[in-house]
């Protein structure tokens, strides 16, 4: 950022200011065509594996179905196989027993992947905080989307997808999740404290 | 619905009356106290008796009342207590059985008499460290076989021994 | 004839042709697991020769949440147990507290939870029926189904708030009353959908040669049996028994309605669906006449002790503003001491909760009896002997919810 932006002298940064910036980075990495034709392609084949465990999961079918029907945004088949699916959506509470499987599942899957986290307790652990729940599913596996909510409304997790085409409409060259997320990589690296793998590895009562 | 289950106690005083330590009723209805020891030979008589035989074991809750004291005051009569709700089918009639025993007793289990006390059990043990002598596999159910504690035990912290905070927090 | 190899009585004992047994592990993330369960079978070519299963996947340690939460808010754990029929759990949870506080609920308010339960009871069959169907290869029902749920998650929005997580009951009766035009919307729109999707299921369905196939014979249970492993609601009523606890204790309204229970003969899989189905048809019939029969009145028990008061009462007199605070605050307390157990007919079964007060606003213990818990801990003696196939129709079935199994 400036530190002086120009036409205000006290050095306050404005929303403006912010759109500006924002504006400059986007022109600076835009996908050339060939990037243009893999994102538009990606972005209208999302094929979502749902981790679903607990009551997001029924919304998640909710959107699956007629009403609110997900395929016509090219999702048409949600497989549970993680090699066949590039996005997956952890929808329902994680426990520190389902967390390695959640892990593996996640490593299964081949790049390109987004992860999408519906409701509180993929985000944050949601009410349940408990000797048992792992407090949101960031701590093991990097999130792109968040959905608010218990259970967030159908129209709300299509709203990410939705925001998730966009953003993969916008990439530049062929990105591994671990360039997309390289923070929380390395904070699973380096480790803020100790990692929740410790934890599950030493069977979460410790 | 309550008293209902009351010529079912009669029935079972009559055969088993030395076993019983107390009727009485509360918000759960008619309750039969008993020693540890005699619990596997009351379900067995209530689960044969006459006519409202109480063939399925609804469920098997654990109570620990290390805290009861110092919340309200009250003397428990041990630590935890054992209830198995009973219920008769054909005659629409429940009963509870109601057992105390201190930390460390072993509790017989009701495996041979009723199918579901056998994962009934395992939730005792998984949550309260109870064991139950004749289980047929008495192993954790809920939480990891690794998992250390037991966690309804009022000692045990809500959010677990290690919870999980970031440094900062 | 003389054979060309002469066979040794021993070397024939030693032929063994099925050699090998495989163990297969089933889930826990797996589409046909419905939540998070996992079965480990033991296969020797695609029979089942041994089926073990693990679940607390999905354990959260609800019990231990309440200790710490009010009688008011534990009610949104009861939302997140059996999250398919919410409002039955809700009205559970809340009429085992006003068993323990003591307090009767007034007629409108039992009406409309009679009325409210009976339309999640319709959802959570739904739910039921539509994935166990995709688990044997029929998708189409799914859609049909899964229709009916939105229109009575469009219900629930309505009248809660909340298409699922509904937290609608209070202690003393409900949080608010109906909306205007319910009655109409339930009648004119729903019911007559309810009845033409459970023809369509029949239709679809009872005469398909493939379904019968897959589901008639499959996963039965006798009648000692399923009552000695617990089961209860619609898996007990397939095997024969006509246990219903809306029939054995009437509770809310349903004393004042007429319903059949619907009984199955064999206990099969076949049986489990279509007991569903019919018990949805009871389900239309028991709203249809609850509709007609709901009294005016408050919705809230008369008790100052546990139920907001009005708001000219909060602003006006003193007395009201402190049982505003209190309640707030603190919520509702229960008498030391006391003890109790009430269950109510859940879609799976019996939902059971006993609670222990120490005569603080929160419990000193709360325990839910899951009905699906018991009716999987069945899921060995069902499975073993039948084909690996079998196994995703019978466990779809069952209807295992897993917030409720793993409480």
């Amino acid at each position: 950022m400036r530190d002086k932006p120009p036409g205000d002298p006290s050095g306050r940064v404005t929303l403006a200011d912010l759109n500006e910036a924002a504006e400059m980075v986007r022109e600076l990495k835009k996908p050339g065509a060939a990037a243009k034709f893999v994102n538009w392609s990606r972005k209208h084949s999302l094929w979502p594996i749902p981790f679903g465990t607990a009551c997001c999961a029924i919304e998640f079918m909710g959107m699956v179905g007629s009403s609110l029907d997900l395929s016509r945004f090219g999702a048409e088949f949600v497989r549970f196989s993680p090699r066949q699916c590039d996005l997956m959506i952890v929808a329902g509470t994680i426990t520190n027993k389902m967390a390695p499987v959640l892990k593996t599942i996640y490593e299964q899957m081949a790049e390109p992947k987004w992860v999408i986290s519906m409701g509180a307790c993929a985000c944050t652990g949601g009410m349940f905080n408990t000797y048992s729940v792992l407090q949101g599913c960031d701590r093991i596996i990097p999130v792109d989307y968040y959905v608010p909510g218990c259970a967030p409304r159908p129209e709300a997790v299509m709203y990410a997808i939705l925001q998730l085409q966009e953003r993969i409409g916008n990439e530049t060259g062929v990105l591994s999740s671990k360039e997309r997320h390289r923070e929380a990589w390395i904070r699973g690296v380096k480790g803020r404290g100790r990692t929740p793998k410790d934890q599950l590895l030493r069977g979460g009562g410790e | 619905m309550n008293q209902q289950a009351q010529p079912a106690i009669e029935r079972l005083k009559n055969t088993l009356g030395g076993k019983i330590q107390e009727v009485y009723e509360d918000g759960r209805g008619l309750v039969v106290r008993v020693g540890l020891d005699s619990v596997p030979a009351v379900l067995e008589a209530l689960r044969s008796d006459a006519s409202s035989p109480f063939d399925m074991l609804t469920d098997i809750t654990a109570v620990d009342w290390s805290r009861w004291t110092e919340e309200t005051g009250m003397q428990p009569q041990a630590r935890f207590s054992l209830y198995y709700n009973l219920y008769s089918v054909s005659a629409a009639v429940r009963l509870f059985v109601e057992s105390w025993l201190e930390d460390g007793q072993e509790a017989p289990s009701a495996t041979p008499l009723y199918a579901s006390a056998n994962w009934a059990e395992r939730i005792v043990f998984d949550m309260f460290g109870i064991r139950f002598s004749g289980h047929p596999d008495l192993r954790r159910i809920y939480l990891p076989d690794d998992f250390e504690y037991s966690p309804l035990r009022k000692e045990f912290p809500r959010r677990g021994v290690d919870p999980q905070d970031f440094p900062q927090e | 004839m003389k054979e060309a190899f002469p066979r040794s009585v021993e070397c024939e004992e030693k032929l063994d042709l099925c050699a090998e047994r495989m163990i297969l592990n089933w889930g826990p993330s797996h589409p046909a697991t419905h939540g998070t369960l996992r079965v480990v079978l033991t296969l020797e070519g695609e029979t089942i020769v041994k089926c073990d299963t693990e679940i607390g996947y999905l354990h959260r340690g609800l019990e231990k949440l309440a200790e710490d939460w009010t009688y008011n808010q534990i009610v949104n754990i009861s939302d997140r147990l059996n999250y398919c029929s919410v409002f039955i759990n809700n009205v559970g949870w809340h009429q085992a507290c006003e068993k323990l506080f003591g307090i009767q609920v007034p007629p409108r308010a039992t009406y409309l939870r009679t009325i409210m339960s009976e339309v999640a009871r319709i959802a959570d069959h739904m739910v039921c029926i539509g994935p166990n169907c995709v688990d044997i290869g029929v998708l189409t029902p799914f859609w049909y189904t899964w229709n009916l749920r939105e229109m009575a998650y469009d219900l629930l929005e309505l009248v809660t708030g909340a298409r699922m997580t509904t937290a609608f009951t209070r202690v003393g009766g409900l949080a608010a009353d109906a909306p205007e035009g319910l009655e109409e919307r339930i009648t004119k729109v729903f019911l007559p959908e309810v009845y033409r999707v459970m023809d369509e299921l029949d239709s679809l369905l009872s005469k398909n040669r493939i379904f019968n196939d897959r589901t008639r014979g499959v996963g039965a249970l006798s009648k000692e049996e399923a009552v000695s492993y617990g089961w209860t609601g619609p898996c007990l009523r397939a095997c024969g028994v006509a246990y219903d606890v809306r029939a054995a204790n009437p509770y809310l309204a349903y004393g004042d309605v007429d319903f059949d229970i619907p009984v199955g003969g064999h206990g099969d899989t076949y049986d489990r669906l279509f007991v569903r189905v019919e018990e949805c048809r009871q389900s239309a019939r028991i709203i249809e006449q609850a509709l007609s029969k709901l009294p005016d009145g408050p919705v809230n028990a008369d008790d100052k002790r546990v139920v907001l008061p009005k708001k000219d009462d909060v602003y006006g007199h003193i007395e009201g503003l402190i049982h505003h605070f209190e309640i707030v605050m603190f919520g509702p307390k229960a008498p030391a001491g006391a003890q109790c157990y009430d269950s109510v007919e859940g879609a799976n079964g019996e939902l059971g909760f006993t609670i222990v007060s120490n005569g603080t606003n929160k419990p000193y213990r709360m325990h839910v009896r899951p009905p699906c818990f018991y009716v999987f801990s069945a899921l060995p003696r069902l499975m073993v002997g039948r084909l690996l196939a079998d196994l995703p129709a019978v466990v779809a079935s069952l209807n295992i919810i897993a917030g409720e199994l793993d409480l």
